[in-house]
């Protein structure tokens, strides 16, 4: 990943989608954010373009509930962008299962963003990618899509769903020079409880931006972060419910 | 909307207490999720790098603003930055330095956020020249009780702006931080450190020190007799000259575990600071970067981790010029007398008061000590308060976690005003947290 890259941000007004921005910007990347809040968005640009004059940094309005809309904009972006195309998701919504349970049009919006959004997203911008022959993606997954707990297993299904998905899109991909990949997060800090074999200190995103892009350069497809949250993963596959159950009681 | 529950602690890890936590990455989001407060109201939080329990809220909530923190504008010509408070120092010595700026205050850490700078009026060793951070905000804007946000300056709610700046965010949210950085005159450091045998060499020392850009000196807190107050003192003045880089740079280290509490004590803490005055004062002058230069703390970090699990007190006082150096030596003996003493114990010069209601600096001094927690410290500790007391000292309220009600009256002339802002701006208590109540400024002391 030498060559200078255009990033389309999804997501890019949440504090990870901007960490992810400025840890890009600050490597001489180009960056396109593409959301629907426009303040959101303008604000998060000019802070680019504060920290780092020298970046070309733009923004485009996507319509996450509007799927029709992505290839005109996506259009756009090829039109705009100088460099080799690549994407960076941290399109996200979350719902405590709490709040799931009291508004079931919850857990139908968090379907919508974390899974309908990405995956029109990704089918439109692979053309894109195919005719360029290089350029990354890099989603942001979660350790909540590997196993469902009591407090949050309607987010973690629509994380799970993704997975799966992205899945088959990075051998799609791969097949073409694009490297694919899913970084599952272990806490973000915005959603669920505490719970047993997790970490509770939420993730540094500034680090997390660092280690995507270096998971991305080392054509990883899927890695956890912080690492160790891998191992929490394995543990609670090879603990027996019952005693998992015992355990958080 | 999201809150979770956690257990919070001060840096110094002697104050804990579970909270109901939320981090807003938006403006917007502050006073949606100010509507949903309850009882003991909340206060604001950044890197969680106050000592004691300044930004936890004992059965309340906290409100992190650690990832708020998008720059809004820079002025390249002015140097006026206006940004969100979750920007840190640190960030900002990365970003400006190298277009002639330098952030306002050379703070022993970067890792603090500018919210938290400016409500805890903070100030680093450039503080004999360039005082505190409140001499560099502009402005800026406070979300009030109300969720309204409002702009506090000089002209626009005076008594709400230095009601802010150090206040220790129970007026409200600082939602938006103008401030100038001040232009470098030159892009590196002349370093000089130089051994001092005793206080009053290293009193003498000091005050020939404030000629200096950056001065400080640290003391041996374990020495004994007519050694009492040896240290070394460290003058940094900015220069042209060409930056020799040193032929081996220590890495960064981050300690990732607790020390054991057994290998913390007098014997080990005596070494160290036997060590640190025998061979880290290497008498020639020595040419760096700025940046090489200023936080030194965080080459080391997680250096908090070294006294182990019970985790440690910071007191920091300050002392007019006239008490100075009789309070100083009567502090250092003390110290030294109960060997309670351990590696980290500072003193810097002071400029001035600064403008905010609760400015901990005078014209002076401020002396820095580290405590270890054991049995019998805290009592020790309060005696030290009343010490400081007895000569017209203050003692920092960033810092501390054992300050007494009274004392604070005794310390912090303008209390009443402060008391008073509080009471026009946040009538219901919304903003609240265990120090407050612990001093007792929203109502009787808990």
């Amino acid at each position: 990943m030498t060559e200078k890259r255009t990033w389309l941000i999804l997501g890019g007004t949440s504090a990870v989608g901007r960490s992810f921005a400025r840890a890009v910007a600050k490597k001489g990347n180009d960056v396109l954010f593409l959301g629907k809040e426009e303040n959101d968005l303008r604000l998060a640009a000019e802070d680019i373009r504060v920290r780092y004059p020298g970046v070309s940094v733009g923004i485009r309005e996507l319509d996450t509930s509007n799927p029709d809309s992505f290839v005109k904009t996506l259009e756009d972006c090829e039109t705009e962008a100088k460099n080799i195309i690549s994407v960076f998701s941290a399109l996200e919504t979350a719902y405590s299962q709490k709040e799931c349970g009291k508004d079931l049009g919850k857990i139908k919006n968090m379907f919508q963003i974390n899974y309908f959004a990405q995956i029109y997203f990704m089918t439109a911008v692979a053309p894109i990618l195919q005719k360029q022959g290089c350029g990354e993606v890099i989603v942001l997954g979660s350790t909540a899509g590997e196993y469902g707990t009591e407090d949050n297993y309607a987010y973690g299904s629509t994380k799970a769903a993704l997975h799966i998905w992205m899945q088959g899109f990075h051998d799609q991909m791969k097949q073409n020079g694009i490297t694919v990949t899913i970084v599952k997060i272990d806490n973000l800090g915005t959603v669920g409880e505490k719970r047993t074999l997790s970490f509770w200190t939420p993730i540094d995103l500034d680090a997390c931006a660092e280690r995507c892009l270096e998971y991305s350069r080392k054509k990883a497809y899927t890695r956890y972060f912080p690492w160790y949250s891998g191992l929490t993963v394995l543990l609670r596959r090879i603990i027996p419910a019952d005693i998992l159950g015992r355990l958080e009681k | 909307m999201h809150w979770n529950q956690t257990k919070l602690k001060g840096w110094g890890r002697t104050c804990r207490a579970v909270c109901q936590v939320c981090r807003p990455e938006r403006t917007e989001d502050v006073a949606k999720y100010l509507e949903q407060v309850g009882k003991n109201g909340i206060i604001a939080r950044g890197l969680g790098h106050s000592y004691g329990d300044q930004a936890i809220n004992d059965d309340g909530a906290v409100m992190v603003f650690r990832r708020m923190d998008r720059i809004r504008s820079f002025n390249e010509e002015t140097g006026e930055l206006v940004c969100e408070p979750g920007l840190t120092l640190r960030a900002v010595t990365e970003l400006f330095s190298g277009r002639g700026f330098t952030a306002p205050i050379t703070t022993g850490s970067g890792y603090h956020t500018l919210g938290a700078a400016v409500a805890s009026d903070m100030f680093g060793s450039n503080a004999h020249k360039k005082g505190t951070i409140s001499k560099f905000v502009n402005w800026i804007d406070v979300t009030l009780a109300s969720g309204e946000t409002v702009r506090a300056d000089t002209q626009n709610n005076p008594d709400l702006f230095s009601a802010t700046k150090g206040g220790m965010g129970l007026t409200g949210f600082i939602s938006l931080i103008s401030l100038t950085l001040p232009k470098r005159p030159a892009p590196n450091l002349k370093i000089r450190k130089e051994r001092c045998p005793d206080l009053d060499t290293l009193m003498e020392r000091l005050a020939d020190g404030r000629k200096a850009d950056i001065c400080y000196a640290w003391i041996d807190t374990l020495a004994k007799g007519n050694a009492i107050g040896r240290g070394i003192l460290t003058t940094a003045t900015f220069t042209d000259e060409a930056a020799k880089p040193p032929l081996f740079r220590m890495p960064g280290i981050k300690l990732p575990f607790y020390l054991p509490n057994f290998i913390v004590n007098t014997f080990s803490s005596t070494l160290i600071n036997d060590i640190f005055y025998r061979f880290f004062a290497s008498p020639a002058e020595k040419v760096l970067p700025y940046e090489q230069f200023i936080y030194p703390k965080d080459m080391f970090l997680g250096w908090e981790k070294t006294r182990g699990r019970r985790g440690f007190y910071q007191f920091r006082f300050s002392f007019s010029e006239a008490e100075g150096p009789q309070a100083v030596r009567r502090i250092l003996t003390e110290v030294s007398r109960t060997r309670a003493g351990s590696f980290m114990a500072t003193l810097m010069p002071l400029k001035e008061e600064s403008s905010a209601d609760m400015s901990f600096p005078m014209k002076g001094y401020c002396l820095s000590l580290d405590f270890t927690r054991r049995r019998g410290i805290e009592e020790f500790l309060i005696h030290l308060e009343t010490i400081a007391s007895e000569h017209r000292g203050r003692i920092s309220l960033q810092n501390d976690a054992l300050l007494e009600p009274r004392n604070l009256q005794r310390m912090y002339k303008r209390l009443d005003d402060f008391k008073k802002t509080l009471a026009t701006y946040d009538p219901h208590k919304k903003f609240d947290s265990s120090f407050a109540r612990r001093l007792g400024l929203k109502g009787e002391p808990k």
